[in-house]
């Protein structure tokens, strides 16, 4: 029975010895991140930095220079130049609607590679009404200020492509308006949607004066970047990129002409 | 053979006698404690004894020719009748016992019984259950049967230990309290009944007492809150060494341990070795390296799917409303199955058969009310309900963890107009109930009802002022965060006792858990016709489990050598989960419905003259969705060395057809969910487990050893991920399969019983799991803790309990980012983004805390009584890593840690009518 009782015992300080064995770490180099958003009537820029890594105190630059960017389209290798603030770019490049882009460039002895196509422009973009005026809170006499309607925004969309809708003044000096519950409400968002349209009231706005409205057609790998992430021990992932052997994005964008709404 | 039988009992009896005071066992009489100031002796015995009674005003009776014998040169100094006696009883070869009227009997210890002092013993013997009169067997290999209820309530007492002295082998009750003892050596044998927080009760069987249909009443350690000095010294908090990886334990002996809040019968067996106690947030049971899905809870019979209030910090039981809880680590018996990990089996009390009582308590978190009594002549009832309200204590806990439980709706800042209207409302409830009816001396029904639910309303109206809304047109803003979960169960139960070796539990029962969650802002606009129109954002997701189930199981008590267990259980399951936009589409719609049909066939059988109990089953089941047949063959085995060292082992095969998996979502928190099986992309789950350890025990101390290893394959994880696909972006449902293993030991030092008890456990653990999705390599799960320590002490001080509980538990692993960048979007946003190299590479810092508690108990059972209780969670205000969150700072990654909870006390307040 004594044999038995040792050999359990000896059973057991095996299982124990074998539960300290420990993971083995790896090294892990930074790698380039690309963030570009090519766009017909724009030069091709691209901004390559490379990646913090963990226990890295931050000082100086992360741009890295001296890089051999190519951009291929149709056939044709364009080469990009870095300008002074460290952005590769090429003004000769032709951004077509519908056409291919290939970027690659060769970093820490890694190809890094990314493809993306130009979406064809947004057409029949307009927004009624295209003044605003906001309620003049205080109370007061007088009786109560007129709620205005919201504004509606409206494009063609007939592929369930990606939109984005962005409003940005452009006005120099604009003054501040303040707003229910401050800042955008709930009433806007800056997520991407394959809607067609978009309801804007007038707590999207953040200053008074021409505001104008931006309508960005974007590729799903752009929309995927707005719902990824995680910043904490429990929920950290690896964010989708379709940057090959790299991080962010390479993509590309199209613009609806313009629609300037007034907020008075 | 019945002459030695005669001889051994005879010899039995006299060392029972010679071995111990008559009155060792027994609550002391207090006239035992009288005292004299001076007494000289120097005559006769009787004389003397004479001279005492009267000092003392006590009534002797004894044998004036036989003590007249003896002469007394002793002399008392303010000395008590007990050591007066003592004296006396070895001066003159005596021995004594009181009687029913206070009488002091002296007796030589060689006297022949007069009729008077045999009568005399025969009604102390009834009221002290000790035997002090030796009868002639008449009968031998006698079977017994009978009964075990609480001698208070009349509740019946399931799993209490069946002994009989002198011999091995044991039996248990089973859940309606019968038991039937095979092969008695005779119709004068004594039984033992022993259960935790019951002080042991011996019954000596009689030629003149029948012998089936015994009705056994139990003390509880509540019973002996006056009586404390000696009786209490029997009462066991839990059991653990019964039977391989069990632990039993009663609800009201963790009334004295220190908690946050509420006491909680998980949170107790959080101490246990095996069992992790390093989730602060989370009352489930990660068992041996399992998660807490992977636990079978049964409350009365019925599956509860979902065991946790207040974001995990309390279980949904209230621990008032408890009978006996049953854990197994792990190689549970066939009878069970449906998990990988363990099984929590819960009864709930019947309720008092004898009187009408009520009572609550009060504590810093919740309210607790309770009322039960007779029904009629057969039947009684019982119902509970607790409920939280707002504190200082519920608010710490609640900010604690909704704030960083993903309740992240945009919430607008006071504007112009004031303040918002943010009421969170957030509670919590739970009702038991039971009903139990005994038409006849065989058969027992009874139903029982469960209802638990959390609340959580994060809703927020901002304010705006009327003259917005009364000139015809208008607007208004509704933030909804609405969180709804909890279970309803119920089971309705027929137990008959055909004869004094079939038994059978059949159970129709009804589960249902839902979790709902509303993340949405209204938007509602009123043009100047006075229409609405509403615009809905946010999500809405909602999972519904319903679970009917019907089962029979039948115990046949062949001989004393085989008892078959057989029966079968047929479960239908109707789980819904959907997960909506917009109040638009659904992204997923998921629907699974599907029987699972169960037969089992095990068989306890005794050998090597009951040193070796075996326990042979195998478990099969058809499980609808997938078509197949799963078999789990399974042995659990104990072997006796000596009366204090036993061997114990087992292996068996686990699966697991309903999983509860986490939906991943880094935008609003993760979520969890229930689902089927299908064998597609989510696998049935399998564990193969094997367990072996060693003990040692005696009446005052246990050493447990066990080690145990599982292996587990077709483990699921979810993500819910939006995704680039060649056909635009999808959100994609993503079910990881994986497969793991967990290994380790438990090790459990434990002084039983005594005015000073507590234990000592620690765990070697490993928990490992490999999901290809994450790479090629293995990595430690999430619940893996390599050590864990703990130290509980108890004391006993008048009417004063003492606890404090220490842990220690290492590191438990996380993810961390390898790097970070940060990306400016087209709307010119700069969101930041890590990446990560190996999951669960790190380990954070060392868990440890140390908690105290203090309870005084006031009053006498029977009438009003109840206790006051403090609890200092936490005293040292150790600041314990939950998880870090990152963020880019200056180029920089900054970790931040988020904490779990600091010193925290607590006040409770008990009071029961009887």
């Amino acid at each position: 029975m004594n044999k038995i009782i040792s050999c359990i015992l000896m059973l057991m300080i095996i299982v124990v010895l074998n539960a300290c064995s420990k993971n083995d770490g790896s090294g892990y180099e930074a790698k380039a991140v690309v963030e570009a958003y090519i766009q017909p009537g724009q030069k091709v820029s691209v901004n390559i930095t490379r990646e913090i890594l963990a226990g890295e105190s931050g000082s100086g630059t992360l741009t890295i220079s001296g890089l051999s960017v190519i951009v291929r389209h149709n056939g044709t290798n364009y080469t990009l130049n870095q300008n002074p603030s460290g952005v590769y770019e090429n003004a000769s490049l032709p951004v077509i609607a519908g056409d291919s882009y290939e970027l690659s460039f060769n970093y820490d002895n890694t190809t890094i590679t990314a493809t993306t196509t130009v979406p064809d422009k947004p057409t029949n973009f307009a927004c009624t009404p295209l003044a605003l005026t906001i309620p003049a809170f205080g109370g007061g006499i007088g009786g109560p200020p007129s709620v205005p309607e919201p504004l509606k925004a409206t494009w063609d969309n007939l592929n369930g492509d990606y939109h984005l809708l962005a409003i940005k003044s452009v006005d120099a000096g604009a003054s501040q308006i303040s707003t229910v519950g401050g800042g955008q409400g709930p009433g806007f968002s800056n997520a991407p949607d394959q809607a067609n349209n978009k309801e804007i009231n007038f707590r999207a706005f953040a200053y008074y004066g021409r505001n104008a409205l931006i309508l960005y057609r974007i590729q799903p790998e752009l929309a995927a970047m707005y719902n990824s992430g995680g910043s904490n021990s429990q929920n950290l992932t690896t964010v989708p990129s379709n940057v090959s052997n790299g991080l962010g994005i390479f993509t590309a964008v199209n613009i609806a002409d313009s629609v300037f709404v007034t907020v008075n | 053979m019945p002459k030695q039988l005669l001889q051994k009992s005879a010899v039995t009896l006299l060392c029972f006698f010679t071995s111990l005071p008559l009155f060792a066992q027994q609550p002391r009489n207090e006239i035992l404690d009288r005292t004299v100031d001076k007494v000289f002796c120097f005559r006769s015995a009787d004389k003397e004894l004479e001279k005492i009674a009267g000092l003392l005003n006590v009534k002797f009776n004894f044998n004036q020719a036989r003590l007249k014998q003896y002469t007394l040169t002793k002399d008392f100094h303010d000395d008590n009748l007990a050591t007066i006696l003592a004296a006396i009883c070895k001066a003159t070869r005596s021995k004594y016992f009181i009687a029913e009227d206070n009488t002091i009997y002296i007796i030589g210890r060689r006297e022949t019984y007069t009729p008077e002092v045999t009568l005399a013993l025969q009604k102390a013997e009834s009221r002290e259950q000790v035997r002090l009169v030796y009868e002639e067997p008449k009968k031998f290999r006698v079977t017994v049967t009978g009964k075990v209820t609480d001698i208070s309530s009349g509740e019946p007492l399931p799993n209490v230990t069946v002994m009989i002295d002198g011999q091995r082998g044991i039996t248990t009750t089973n859940v309606d309290g019968y038991f039937t003892v095979f092969n008695v050596p005779s119709d004068t044998a004594i039984l033992s009944f022993s259960s935790v927080g019951y002080t042991v009760s011996r019954y000596f069987l009689s030629p003149n007492k029948p012998l089936d249909s015994l009705h056994i009443q139990m003390l509880t350690s509540r019973n002996a809150l006056n009586e404390v000095v000696v009786v209490a010294k029997k009462v066991q908090s839990f059991k653990l060494n019964q039977k391989v990886s069990m632990i039993k334990m009663t609800p009201d002996l963790i009334a004295n341990l220190p908690s946050v809040g509420e006491k909680d019968i998980f949170r107790s067996f959080q101490l246990m070795p095996g069992i992790s106690a390093a989730n602060e947030n989370s009352s489930g049971l990660y068992v041996r390296g399992g998660t807490p899905d992977q636990s079978l809870v049964l409350f009365d019979g019925f599956t509860v799917y979902n065991v946790e209030h207040l974001f995990g910090f309390f279980s949904a039981f209230n621990s008032n409303a408890l009978k006996e809880v049953t854990l197994y680590k792990g190689g549970f018996e066939s009878k069970y199955g449906g998990r990988l990990s363990s099984v929590v089996d819960i009864n709930s009390k019947e309720g008092n058969k004898k009187n009408f009582n009520a009572g609550g308590d009060l504590s810093m978190m919740s309210v607790n009310a309770f009322a039960e009594g007779p029904i009629g002549k057969n039947a009684s009832g019982i119902i509970f309900f607790r409920k939280s309200f707002r504190t200082s204590l519920y608010n710490k806990i609640f900010d604690k963890y909704s704030s960083d439980n993903g309740s992240n709706t945009p919430r607008p800042t006071n504007g112009p107009f004031g303040s918002n209207d943010q009421k969170t409302k957030s509670f919590f409830y739970d009702i038991n109930g039971r009903f139990t009816w005994k038409p006849t001396k065989k058969d027992v029904f009874s139903l029982s009802i469960y209802n638990g639910k959390d609340k959580l309303d994060n809703s927020i109206i901002p304010a705006i002022p009327s003259f917005l809304q009364s000139s015809g047109r208008g607007f208004g803003i509704q933030i909804t965060d609405l969180t709804n979960w909890g279970n309803t169960g119920s089971s309705l139960k027929w137990s008959k006792r055909w004869n004094e070796k079939v038994f059978t539990n059949s159970l129709i029962s009804y589960s249902n858990y839902f979790s709902n969650r509303d993340r949405s802002s209204d938007f509602t606009r009123t043009d100047t016709s006075g229409n609405e129109t509403t615009i809905k954002r946010g999500t809405l997701e909602d999972n519904n489990l319903k679970d009917y189930s019907i089962k029979t199981d039948v115990e046949i008590k062949v001989n004393k050598k085989h008892t078959i267990e057989t029966g079968y259980h047929i479960t239908y399951n109707d789980i819904k989960y959907s997960y909506a936009q917009n109040d638009t589409s659904k992204i997923i719609d998921r629907s699974t419905q599907g029987f699972t049909y169960t037969v089992f066939l095990q068989d306890k059988i005794s050998l090597l003259k009951d040193k070796l109990q075996l326990i042979a089953g195998i478990r099969t089941t058809y499980f609808d969705p997938t078509k197949k047949l799963y078999y789990e063959p399974r042995l659990n085995a104990t072997l006796e060395i000596t009366d204090k060292i036993k061997l114990k082992g087992s292996a068996g095969q686990y699966y697991q057809f309903a999983k509860r998996v986490i939906r991943e979502d880094i935008l609003q928190g993760s979520r969890d969910f229930w689902v089927l099986a299908d064998n597609d992309r989510l696998p049935v789950a399998s564990a193969r487990q094997y367990v072996a350890g060693l003990s040692w025990e005696n009446k005052d101390f246990l050493v447990d050893v066990e080690g145990y290893c599982k292996k587990l394959t077709g483990l699921s994880e979810y993500s819910l991920r939006f995704q680039p696909t060649p056909g635009g972006l999808t959100y994609t449902e993503n079910f990881f399969q994986g497969t793991g293993y967990a290994r380790g030991i438990d090790l459990l030092v434990q002084k039983k019983i005594g005015n000073y008890t507590g234990w000592v456990a620690y765990t070697l653990g490993e928990a490992v799991n490999n999901y290809p999705v994450y790479g090629s390599k293995k990595f430690y799960a999430n619940n893996d803790v390599r050590h864990e320590f703990k130290i509980v002490q108890l004391y006993k001080w008048n009417r004063f309990d003492f606890s404090a509980t220490f842990i220690y538990a290492s590191g438990r692993p996380y993810t961390a980012p390898s790097g970070a960048y940060s990306v400016t979007l087209p709307d010119s946003t700069t969101q930041s983004y890590f990446s990560v190299s190996g999951k669960n590479e790190f380990r954070l810092p060392g868990y440890h805390r140390l908690d105290i508690g203090v309870t005084y108990n006031f009053g006498d059972k029977g009438s009003g009584n109840g206790s006051i209780g403090v609890s200092l969670f936490n005293i040292y205000n150790r600041q314990n890593v939950w998880y870090k969150n990152y963020e880019i700072s200056d180029n920089t990654i900054i970790a931040t840690d988020v904490k779990y909870l600091g010193f925290t006390p607590n006040l409770t307040f008990t009071y029961r009518l009887k």
